[in-house]
């Protein structure tokens, strides 16, 4: 940040306006002492005075508080004991298995479903948030019709009405319908018979998708087997971020990197060549990162299928034009041609069909397929409909419009969507906020969250989801499917057997009872017994064989790839945000306020450049360009990314949303979407002509982290893999530790438990999926864009990332950071109030109680993972009777004033230690877990007692990786990091800057 | 500067003062002392259950209501339901036959639905994390910390239970008399802040 920034976030104005907005009752306080009269004064002295003569007259207890005794109580439920549920998320591109911990009826804190087979217990950032959303308070309580309250059974009548008369209807909804509401949509269509059904979604691999139709004759997905593959080359695909089953993909990707010190001498882990235009997770976490334009994909594709066929030319002639080294080309060449039926190349969604082409060409001389690849013929979500279609149809006249759960107003990618929508005569919007096209609807019905609502999914073949509610809906709102299928009903002739069901969910129940009956005969009996063993289980997961994977048509994908693409001066490229994704989730604060994985930015979205491409716009960070396509254009502040490539602007989704609530209202941004549909499009997000225009005005970009260098301190080690096979201990030469002094007498922890946690850099893929859990588990409140620019984000764990080697395509490493439960915690000795102490058990704990707030602690910590409440972040939320149901009550909601930090989830520890004395035992290695443990898609999080040898924590601590940050002041860190093993190709050894920092 | 006399007068002035300053602050800690503020606490409930009948005189055991005790960090109060386990049947009447004041009224409430609002008598700071489970599998009895419940008619405060209440016996010295004591403790139940407060 420039001074200028800086100065502009300290700014009198900014800071007032935003204490008063957090301290509402203490308004008047808050003058500034030059402002203050000294009749206020004496008012305020007056006022305190009094207040304490009360206080004294009275010598009343504290306040009397009720006990309620109910009528009758709930079967199976004990105040204040958790229930857990098992689901399914449909609210992301991707359907993940849930388990949902509820409290006194509030669903709490999310996790992942172990056995579901695609997510294995495991979730992402968004999955945890969906709790904050359910109660939201901004979501729409009640159906209106033109902008007044009606009731359920006027909106039914209005639009069945509407349907029976009309000559053209069009309904619009996501891809990701499950197959029961695939089946009730096809139902409707059938009653409704001048309507037709188009998918809409801005983020889907529809190129991928229709390529792959075109060139096997089938219709099918890959299914990449990340554990399986030796070298994998990704081609703009964001497999660890945002492409296709992130969480399966996360968990094979780091099966497939593990090492076992035992015998680190044949230690053999898979090499991952990424080649990208802007930067993702999936290319920090490359061993050999190849910086390229999107619209060269093909080419590159295309003439490595002709290097390894042994013709290097076009190859080498590429690397010429982009300044990609040769020695990493031909390393890569030999690389893949030594390994096939080993290797696996994954080509992002947004690319063109002709470069899906020529990547399934290279995988099939790779002998990928039934090795790395496997086919899937059940795909999880729709094919997407081009939207020109549907804005033909429009054009042509519509009479009602409906669109369920979708944002077309918002993120249409083609003409002015809500023009269009005017033509309709009846626009009917299903959502759970009243969001851009709800605003535009004649009709605005609310939907339920996804944890109110009954769904199922069937993401791949065997693997039957169910979604159930946990909760009933917590306002007058129903879900899209029961709509649906009352207006089935309704237009439905009398005697059809639709007209039998008593709502959505006897719908889907029956459905269920048809196929399991089907499948296993039986009565009526067995039928429910099933039902309900699938509910507890979450669904029907069941092995099925491997479908065979189908045959390539060489010579149609040949002439796919070889279609001409046209290319202009610069690259642009549409990407998911990492959190709120295509701005269905913006109204998150979670999600709002999780720093990017690699940009760190909060709040915002930015154009990302190089910086040969930000010094080639005489840009520099912040400075505000406008990106014109075609006629439309969008302003946005330019971030310059180190590991982009040159020529290439990368635009984040998302953002820029106008209306639905108050917390994106909040988020700075722009719209994007609004450049897409025009004719200098190759793809559905990729854009290859565009110009842009410094506009002279510059705005600050809110990072959590700015300084990105380590400065030559070995804080985050790692090594290659010829490296580790030599010494599988060689973290411990790249560092100095002296010998430890210490003011402190030892103790003596070998008694009882002590509990550590073990971090495998190998595996943390830098997700940021423990952040939100450790939001969700803890209370911890969001504190807002301008609060983060002045460095008072309230997470209790981090994901740190540093930069390393070259400026333009640097070596990333994450390492997450929370508190280090130091034995000898500097934080304890300097607070005077003993609100800071350690347990036997090898704890650092916080009383909030105690504190103060004098933040000595947060000063003496090395790690910088202390958090103070400088405002009174909760209390909006405190106050609110909907938002405060998402707190847990197992942990404390802190106050203004009060300093807090990672507890090690403390209430869990506390849960197994009461579970495991309840049964006699000892406690179970594994039966704690921390809450961002348990999210880590990678399980990269081990935590345990250290003192129980044959724990996964001791084996962990014993590895020969494991080293402790700052270990050189002594203060005993007791969570160990285990050093990323990088597998660089030994023939680049010299081209890549040793990774030595010490 | 000024005459001996009114020196002194200065000097009696100052002493009466501060005598009364002592006095008044040491009269607002004995008022204001929260031990003292909680003890003997009996609010009017707002049935007129008596301990002293159904504990006492009829022996149903504490459990038999309070069935959170055992398993979770709340005791509970019971449902109206579980009055109507005995009250279906059982319904007090005076010497005209009329059913008793305090019955009518729970049947009133069984009747019309309605969940009874008591005056919680025992009520810990918001701070404090307290597992009614882990007392009981200890073997504490319920008198230990509630008093001897079972001879009031009004359930009344017996303890202050603040925390230097709790550590006289979280800190004793190790026995074995507790059913789940933990051998590496070196106190008889753990001390370290988090076992109440996170």
């Amino acid at each position: 940040m420039t001074q200028d920034n800086v100065a502009r976030v300290h700014s009198h104005e900014t800071m007032h306006r935003l204490k008063s907005a957090a301290l509402p009752s203490h308004g008047e306080n808050l003058t500034s002492p030059d402002e203050m009269t000294r009749r206020d004064a004496i008012r305020i002295l007056m006022g305190a005075s009094s207040a304490l003569a009360l206080g004294l007259s009275g010598c009343e207890r504290k306040p009397k508080r009720e006990i309620v005794s109910r009528v009758a109580g709930p079967e199976y439920q004990m105040p204040g004991k958790a229930l857990y549920y098992s689901s399914t998320w449909m609210e992301g591109p991707y359907p993940y298995g849930l388990i949902i911990k509820t409290v006194d009826g509030r669903p709490i804190k999310i996790e992942g479903n172990p056995d579901h087979p695609i997510n294995r217990g495991t979730t992402s950032a968004a999955m945890q948030a969906s709790v904050l959303s359910l109660y939201d308070p901004d979501r729409l309580r009640g159906p209106s019709g033109g902008g007044s309250p009606i009731g359920w059974e006027a909106v039914d009548q209005r639009v069945s009405e509407a349907l029976r008369g009309a000559s053209s209807a069009v309904l619009l909804t996501r891809a990701n319908l499950g197959p029961t509401e695939r089946e009730l949509v096809r139902k409707f269509l059938s009653v409704a018979p001048h309507t037709r059904h188009f998918v809409h979604e801005v983020v889907h691999d529809g190129p991928r998708r229709a390529a792959l139709g075109k060139i096997y004759g089938a219709v099918g997905e890959f299914l990449p087997r990340f554990d399986r593959a030796r070298v994998i080359l990704s081609l703009d695909s964001d497999f660890l971020g945002t492409d296709g089953a992130v969480l399966e993909n996360i968990r094979l990707f780091t099966e497939g990197r593990r090492v076992n010190d035992a015998e680190h001498r044949r230690a053999d882990i898979s090499r991952l060549y990424v080649a990208e235009g802007a930067m993702t997770v999936t290319g920090s976490n490359a061993d050999h990162r190849i910086r390229l334009r999107p619209s060269a994909m093909r080419r590159l594709a295309s003439s490595l299928v002709r290097a390894i066929e042994g013709d290097a030319a076009e190859l080498n002639a590429l690397g010429a034009e982009s300044g990609v080294s040769p020695a990493l080309l031909t390393a890569l060449v030999d690389d893949l041609r030594r390994n096939r039926g080993g290797a696996l190349v994954v080509a992002g969604p947004h690319l063109p069909e002709a470069d899906h082409a020529a990547v399934a060409i290279l995988n099939d001389i790779l002998r990928a397929p039934g090795n790395t690849l496997e086919w899937n013929t059940v795909l999880p979500s729709l094919k997407v409909d081009d939207p020109a279609e549907v804005e033909a149809v429009f054009e042509r006249g519509v009479d009602v419009a409906i669109m369920l759960d979708t944002n077309p107003v918002y993120d249409w990618p083609g003409k002015d969507f809500a023009s269009l929508l005017s033509r309709a005569r009846l626009t009917v919007g299903h959502g759970q906020y009243l969001d851009e096209t709800l605003a535009a609807c004649s009709l605005a019905l609310p939907s339920n969250h996804n944890l109110e609502s009954w769904n199922d999914a069937e993401p791949r073949a065997g693997v039957m989801s169910i979604c159930q509610p946990v909760i009933a809906p917590l306002f007058n709102t129903r879900q899209p499917a029961e709509s649906l299928l009352t207006w089935t009903k309704a237009l439905a002739a009398e005697g059809d057997a639709i007209r039998s069901f008593e709502d959505w969910h006897d719908y889907l129940r029956s459905r269920w009872g048809e196929g399991s009956a089907t499948a296993a005969g039986g009565g009526e009996n067995e039928t429910k017994q099933r039902w309900e063993d699938a509910l507890r289980a979450g669904g029907l997961f069941q092995a099925v064989r491997e479908a065979p994977f189908p045959e390539l048509n060489r010579a149609a994908a040949e002439d796919m790839a070889r279609a001409e693409l046209r290319s202009g001066g610069l690259d642009v490229v549409f990407l998911p945000h990492h959190a709120v994704y295509d701005g269905r989730f913006a109204n998150n604060g979670w999600l709002q306020e999780l720093p990017d994985p690699i940009s760190k930015v909060v709040w915002d979205n930015a154009a990302s450049v190089s910086l040969q491409t930000a010094q080639r716009l005489k840009a520099v960070e912040g400075d505000r360009v406008e990106i014109k396509v075609g006629d439309r254009s969008v302003v946005l502040p330019i971030l310059v990314q180190p590991g982009m490539a040159d020529g290439v602007v990368a635009l984040t989704l998302g953002h820029g949303r106008t209306a639905g609530g108050k917390i994106l209202g909040e988020a700075a941004g722009a719209n994007v979407s609004r450049l897409l549909g025009q004719t200098a499009q190759i793809a559905p997000r990729l854009v290859t002509e565009v110009q842009l225009t410094r506009t002279g005005e510059s705005q600050s970009l809110v990072r959590t982290q700015t300084e990105f260098s380590m400065h030559d301190r070995p804080i985050v080690l790692d090594g290659t893999l010829a490296e580790y096979r030599e010494d599988a201990g060689f973290v411990q030469g790249k560092r100095h530790i002296p010998e430890p002094v210490t003011m402190f007498p030892p103790y003596d922890y070998s008694k009882g438990h002590k509990w550590g946690m073990a971090i495998d850099l190998s595996s943390c893929v830098g997700c940021n999926a423990c952040v939100t859990a450790c939001q969700a588990e803890n209370n911890i409140p969001i504190v807002g864009r301008e609060q983060c620019a002045v460095g008072r984000e309230m997470h209790w764990i981090r994901i740190d990332r540093y930069l390393t080697g070259d400026a333009e395509n640097p070596t990333v490493h994450q390492q997450p950071m929370l508190c280090q439960h130091c034995d000898n915690a500097p934080c304890e000795s300097v607070c005077p109030v003993n609100a800071t102490t350690h347990s036997p058990e090898g704890l650092n704990e916080m009383v909030y109680n105690r504190c103060v707030g004098t933040r000595y602690c947060s000063n003496n910590c090395p790690y910088k993972v202390r958090r103070f409440n400088f405002l009174r972040y909760q209390e909006a939320q405190l106050r609110d009777p909907v938002q405060e149901l998402v707190f847990n009550p197992q942990v404390t909601v802190r106050g203004v004033g009060v300093m807090e930090k990672c507890t090690f989830c403390v209430q869990r520890i506390n849960e197994g230690k009461y579970h495991a004395k309840d049964k006699g035992k000892a406690v179970e290695d594994g039966a704690i877990q921390t809450a961002c443990q348990q999210a880590c898609p990678a399980q990269a999080i081990t935590f345990g007692d250290v003192n129980d040898p044959n724990s996964r924590i001791a084996r962990m601590n014993a590895s020969k990786r494991a080293f402790f940050v700052l270990e050189e002041y002594n203060v005993k860190p007791n969570v160990a990091y285990l050093a990323r093993v990088r597998n660089l190709n030994p023939a680049l050894a010299g081209d890549k800057k040793e990774s030595h920092h010490g | 500067m000024f005459s001996k006399k009114f020196e002194r007068r200065i000097y009696i002035a100052v002493v009466v003062l501060i005598f009364s300053a002592a006095l008044g602050v040491s009269f607002g800690a004995f008022i204001l002392w929260p031990e003292r503020r909680e003890l003997g606490y009996e609010p009017v409930q707002p049935i007129q259950f008596s301990h002293k009948l159904h504990a006492g005189t009829l022996q149903v055991n504490c459990l038999y209501c309070h069935s959170g005790a055992v398993s979770g960090a709340h005791a509970l109060v019971p449902p109206i339901s579980t009055c109507m386990n005995c009250h279906a049947e059982v319904q007090p009447k005076d010497n005209e036959g009329r059913i008793r004041p305090g019955m009518a009224k729970l049947l009133e409430h069984w009747n019309n639905a309605e969940p009874i609002r008591w005056n919680k008598v025992n009520d810990l700071a918001d701070f404090v994390y307290f597992e009614h489970s882990r007392h009981i599998a200890a073997g504490l009895t319920c008198q230990q910390c509630h008093g001897p419940v079972e001879t009031m008619d009004h359930v009344r405060r017996e303890h202050g239970q603040k925390m230097n209440w709790c550590l006289g016996c979280h800190k004793q010295p190790p026995t074995n008399n507790l059913k789940t004591a933990d051998p590496t403790l070196t106190t008889r139940a753990p001390i370290n802040c988090s076992t109440c407060h996170r």
